[in-house]
């Protein structure tokens, strides 16, 4: 454990230390700033567009950072030939796989807790009243499902080559399931065999990411989610990151290094 | 075997004030931290944390001793001595014999393939049937031109790759364990280490590593940059070095866990003639320290000076292996001559 832990420091130094992060959240702040402070139409339910725009920006700013920060770890420490003293180690690549996973996660997490901050005081601000539950169970949500998309990204790295494959695999990946992948059954009842079979079976394969997207419960102040529905949501997360990180596991294993 | 009972023990910074703190009896000993083996008379030690004496180093043991209660072996950081049972009050350094000693490093028959990498591209043997041993405390020079399988062997040792056939063995552990890399220290060719990171944060990162508790963390990390000369610029993030320092981080985090054995490749590859001459400085520095390197090079001069033995090996099978003076005594001519006769290099002219 403390080998996975040294390995997960480095990640998170790497991300406050990089300028990404700094980059996409000034932008995501101006773009809300500007907004939040431009009363359109003198209509108080217009802040409800605005939580709308500022969480889209949230959620795209988030994935950005997890894929692309995932998706240099592996090819980086190769490019640099830092895995070889670090292999070199009493360090197993598996633990090496599980360092990189927990250190871009807790990275995405940090991340999260700045934009949800900041989203927070502004939302907040403009409506008088803090729904503080609403807002963790979003963030802890939506932070479940980045470790997924970090482990699906992480399994990309291994099998394709350059970084910038895996990363624009990965964004088709997770933006198709985020946008289509409630709708596949759907899709499927209407299709012949062998294809309804086929996409049935895919749709129940792929993650479903969707499940954890409960920006709504911000935006329209609904109720709180049953804490039991959220434990559930946390083992999906679980055990779909446990499957790209063992499937990166042996990928990794079988790869020669030089 | 004539052990029946040995104490070690240490003189506080050489104060002359000597307490036991192991024993062997008998057969193997092994406490705490520390791996001792009795071997035909003698003791070898390999102690993590020990200034003065190395792993592999044969010590020659006393007769008959009786053994007290052994001491805390984690206070132990300075000098190891080996005294008899009448002169435990004052103990004396016995000199260290390669004679006996067990091969640091070894390979058996080690051979490895390259598959093809497409169609009618016929694999390739990068290793054939190498045999090699390295003895405690000896600089080894690996030679060869480009493409000899110098690096294939060190990826092997390293584990980085398996063997098509053969073995190799790293303080007797096939280097399939991982254990077997424990005491190693080891700097690959051309590394740009982590460049949002500082000397000592990279330094703290690969201590982690190893398992260093955190006083000794310290110690280690000043001691490696002291003797790398990048005390006075362990803050600043590693971008801002010289091709020069970032081949210093290298060689420090390669010592970071305090090496029985260092591999080496191409450790001045790319450096400037005074980078080249301060990795050599530093190399010179670990080989009076007794330990043992084994390191690949290209730079013939450089060998000459600071190795104790060479190999030198031509499309993966070793050609020539001895201690430099005895291979110029036999071929009648200095290390770049027989370099070049071996690979068969002929010059046009």
């Amino acid at each position: 454990m403390k080998n996975i832990a040294a390995v997960a420091n480095v990640v998170v130094k790497e991300l406050y230390r990089r300028k990404d992060f700094y980059v996409l959240f000034v932008l995501t702040v101006l773009i809300c700033l500007v907004m939040g402070s431009v009363r359109l139409f003198h209509d108080g339910r217009i802040v409800r567009y605005l939580k709308e725009i500022c969480l889209l920006l949230v959620w795209i700013s988030s994935l950005i950072i997890a894929i692309t920060t995932t998706a240099r770890q592996i090819p980086a420490e190769r490019e640099s030939r830092t895995l070889y003293p670090l292999l070199a180690k009493p360090l197993t690549r598996a633990q090496l796989i599980l360092g990189k996973f927990l250190g871009c996660w807790m990275a995405c997490g940090l991340a999260l807790l700045c934009f949800y901050l900041f989203f927070g005081i502004l939302a907040g601000s403009r409506e008088e009243h803090w729904q503080i539950v609403n807002y963790l169970q979003a963030a802890g949500l939506h932070w479940l499902m980045l470790g997924v998309v970090v482990a699906l990204t992480l399994f990309g790295s291994l099998v394709f080559t350059a970084p910038s494959s895996n990363t624009t695999i990965c964004f088709i990946v997770v933006s198709g399931i985020l946008l289509m992948g409630r709708h596949l059954n759907k899709v499927a009842v209407q299709l012949p065999e062998p294809r309804r079979s086929l996409l049935s079976g895919f749709y129940y394969a792929i993650p479903h990411l969707e499940l954890f997207d409960v920006r709504d419960l911000i935006i329209h102040n609904w109720p709180p989610i049953a804490w039991g529905v959220c434990g559930l949501a946390a083992l999906y997360a679980l055990a779909y990151a446990m499957i790209f990180l063992i499937a990166a596991c042996l990928a990794f294993q079988r790869r020669a290094l030089n | 075997m004539g052990l029946a009972n040995c104490v070690l023990s240490k003189t506080e910074n050489g104060n002359g004030k000597s307490r036991p703190w192991g024993k062997a009896g008998g057969g193997c000993l092994l406490t705490g931290h520390e791996t001792f083996e009795n071997w035909n008379g003698w003791l070898l030690c390999a102690r993590r944390g020990a200034s003065s004496i190395r792993a592999g180093e044969a010590w020659q043991c006393a007769a008959s001793v009786r053994a007290p209660e052994i001491a805390d072996p984690k206070t132990m950081t300075t000098d190891v001595l080996l005294s008899e049972p009448t002169t435990v009050e004052s103990p004396r350094f016995i000199t260290p014999s390669k004679a006996t000693a067990k091969a640091i490093l070894r390979t058996e028959n080690l051979c490895v393939d390259y598959p093809r990498r497409g169609w009618g591209q016929p694999g390739k043997r990068a290793v054939n049937n190498l045999n090699l041993s390295v003895w405690p405390g000896e600089v080894f020079g690996f030679l060869g031109p480009n493409g000899a399988g110098k690096t294939t062997t060190m990826n092997v040792l390293l584990g980085f790759r398996q063997p098509t056939s053969g073995q190799a063995f790293l303080f007797g552990s096939n280097v399939r364990e991982p254990i077997a890399r424990q005491r190693l220290g080891y700097l690959p060719e051309m590394t740009y280490y982590y460049k949002f990171l500082s000397a000592e944060e990279l330094l703290q990162f690969y201590a982690r590593i190893f398992d260093i508790p955190r006083p000794e963390r310290e110690r280690r990390i000043d001691l490696v940059l002291k003797l790398v000369e990048l005390d006075g610029v362990r803050k600043r993030q590693i971008k801002t070095y010289s091709k020069g320092m970032q081949q210093r981080v290298g060689l420090a985090q390669a010592l970071i866990n305090d090496p029985e054995l260092l591999i080496l490749d191409e450790p001045t590859s790319g450096l400037d003639p005074i980078g080249r001459m301060q990795v050599r400085q530093i190399i010179q520095r670990l080989k009076s320290e007794g330990r043992t390197v084994f390191f690949s090079s290209h730079e013939l001069g450089e060998v000459e000076t600071v190795c104790d033995r060479v190999a030198i090996l031509k499309q993966g099978e070793l050609q020539v292996e001895g201690a430099i003076n005895s291979l110029a005594q036999q071929h009648g001519c200095n290390l770049e001559q027989l370099f070049l006769k071996v690979i068969g290099y002929t010059p046009n002219t």
